[in-house]
């Protein structure tokens, strides 16, 4: 990978909310940061430190007050054109059958019933749902949701996929089987990941580099490079060596 | 195989009971212990038959209202029908006002905030207490019936249709947007479809509002209709034929309302999990 060429460069941003009683509170004060090609980051931090504001301002749902977020060397300007999101608490349509969620994007492009089901038909496959397709969301258990959402977030194919906790409401049985489906989808159609989590072991498990905050405001406090072979075993000394380094930056 | 299989696959939950696999027993229990106790204390002379007829009186006026009508030997199957039209046609209007209105109401801000106070108004005010109103507009005859429901009904569906399309989780407004649907398909994809839970529960509440207010819709210069036999009823004193005409309503009421959760399961299957969970 070429380090020099940069997808994402996060440029000394900062994001202050008014809140309800007038007062301004400051969310992420000068965020610097730089995301590479088909790289895969986790963010890591307690909750109140701003990670869910970081990414809702890389989706282009928030604008920063200050400073620019700039995604192939151009601000972003509002949500979509190739950014895939997957919620914290998924946003699937629950008027719509798995497959319908996972081709709703291709559908506002404009593909055509064929291009469509095609589409559909391969990321089901993908994410394994194979004989659930047209079921609605609420028939369906919370990591069979999970991998609709994530399907549906792939199916616009998009360059950037942000992740906002979206395993945190599994049991740790079902977790660590999405982080593998997550790793196996990411490693057979690179994207660049953005992963926001609270969990330092999913972190190391999942990412090439790990951003921690810090919070009050939410600031860069600390950068690990994750250099295991994958699948990472998380016993090996290398691992809970990392994690315990992690664990203390978070405290 | 499958039945040597049978007792290892048995969870050791006991198999349901005979009440949890026919749900309707219950009910039915309940209610035909209620008649029954109802006989006998009137057999007992503790209730005054002329106030309170028994269930076998009933039955009896019942069987007299099907063949020799009442009053002017009006059957009471063309009571109903008369009822069923009024209320239906009355119903259809305030639905097909109110859906369309409370969309646009619930989609601009500035449209709700202004249209609150009429709103509230509206929905506060007894229908019944309009009807003089209605029949000096529309005359004494069916259009001041007509409107009497139509105002009665609109207003549960018109207040559920705005708070619906006022409150979509805007997450999955977020979701729409990054997955690049344009701006102007938000509301067909996103909006719409999210309210409809909560339009349908609308139709619900006006359905059973329409039967509540049939009966006083229909005392004024009609000898046709459920609400019209109870009120003649009332001045012949048959407390039997008024009590007939309550029941015959009442299960009308029930079969419409147990027809539009038919409808709301094919519709919007969704919708009750989504209720459920929230």
């Amino acid at each position: 990978m070429n380090q020099a060429m940069h997808k994402i460069v996060i440029d000394g941003v900062s994001k202050q909310f008014v809140a309800a009683s007038g007062n301004t509170v400051e969310a992420l004060r000068d965020i610097n940061l730089s995301i590479g090609e088909n790289e895969f980051v986790c963010v890591v931090g307690r909750s109140g430190c701003g990670k869910s504001t970081l990414m809702n301002m890389i989706a282009g749902f928030l604008k920063p007050s200050t400073g620019s977020i700039l995604v192939d060397g151009a601000e972003i300007e509002g949500p979509g054109k190739g950014k895939g999101v997957v919620f914290q608490n998924l946003a699937l349509f629950p008027w719509l059958t798995a497959r319908k969620n996972i081709e709703f994007g291709c559908k506002q492009q404009g593909l055509d019933d064929e291009r469509r089901s095609q589409i559909s038909r391969e990321l089901i496959d993908l994410v394994h749902l194979t004989g659930f397709e047209d079921k609605y969301p609420f028939e369906l258990s919370g990591g069979m949701q999970q991998r609709v959402a994530i399907a549906r977030a792939l199916a616009i194919d998009p360059l950037l996929l942000l992740m906002d906790e979206p395993f945190g409401a599994l049991d740790e049985q079902t977790r660590m089987g999405m982080q593998n489906e997550l790793l196996r989808i990411w490693s057979s159609r690179k994207k660049t990941v953005i992963f926001i989590t609270h969990s330092v072991a999913e972190s190391i498990v999942l990412a090439d580099r790990i951003i921690v905050l810090g919070a009050n405001p939410g600031h860069l406090k600390k950068e690990f490079k994750v250099n295991l072979d994958r699948p990472r075993d998380r016993l090996s000394p290398a691992f809970v060596e990392l994690e315990a380094e992690v664990q203390d930056a978070l405290d | 195989m499958r039945s040597t299989s049978d007792p290892v696959v048995d969870s050791g939950r006991p198999r349901p009971g005979f009440v949890a696999r026919h749900p309707w027993v219950q009910p039915f229990a309940v209610i035909a212990g209620l008649l029954g106790l109802w006989e006998t204390l009137s057999i007992l002379g503790y209730v005054d038959p002329f106030f309170m007829p028994p269930p076998s009186t009933l039955a009896q006026t019942f069987y007299e209202l099907l063949i020799e009508g009442f009053p002017e030997e009006i059957l009471l199957h063309n009571h109903i029908l008369v009822t069923l039209k009024r209320s239906a046609i009355g119903y259809l209007i305030a639905v097909a006002l109110a859906i369309p209105i409370g969309v646009v109401i619930g989609y601009f801000r500035t449209l709700d905030v202004a249209a609150r106070p009429f709103v509230t108004f509206g929905r506060s005010t007894a229908p019944i207490s309009i009807l003089p109103l209605f029949i000096a507009v529309f005359d004494i005859g069916e259009v001041s019936k007509v409107a009497l429901i139509t105002f009665a009904c609109f207003w549960a569906t018109l207040t559920n249709t705005i708070a619906g399309v006022k409150f979509v989780d805007p997450v999955l407004l977020r979701a729409a947007q990054s997955m690049d649907t344009p701006k102007s398909r938000i509301f067909a994809e996103v909006i719409l479809p999210a309210a409809l839970p909560r339009i349908f529960a609308g139709l619900k509440i006006s359905l059973a509002i329409a039967f509540m207010v049939i009966v006083a819709a229909e005392m004024i210069a009609t000898v046709f209709g459920l609400g019209a036999l109870i009120n003649e009823a009332r001045t012949w004193f048959r407390t039997d034929i008024t009590m007939v005409g309550m029941i015959v309503i009442g299960v009308i009421g029930y079969l419409a309302s147990l027809g539009l959760d038919a409808l709301e399961k094919k519709l919007v299957p969704w919708s009750y999990a989504v209720r459920d969970s929230e």
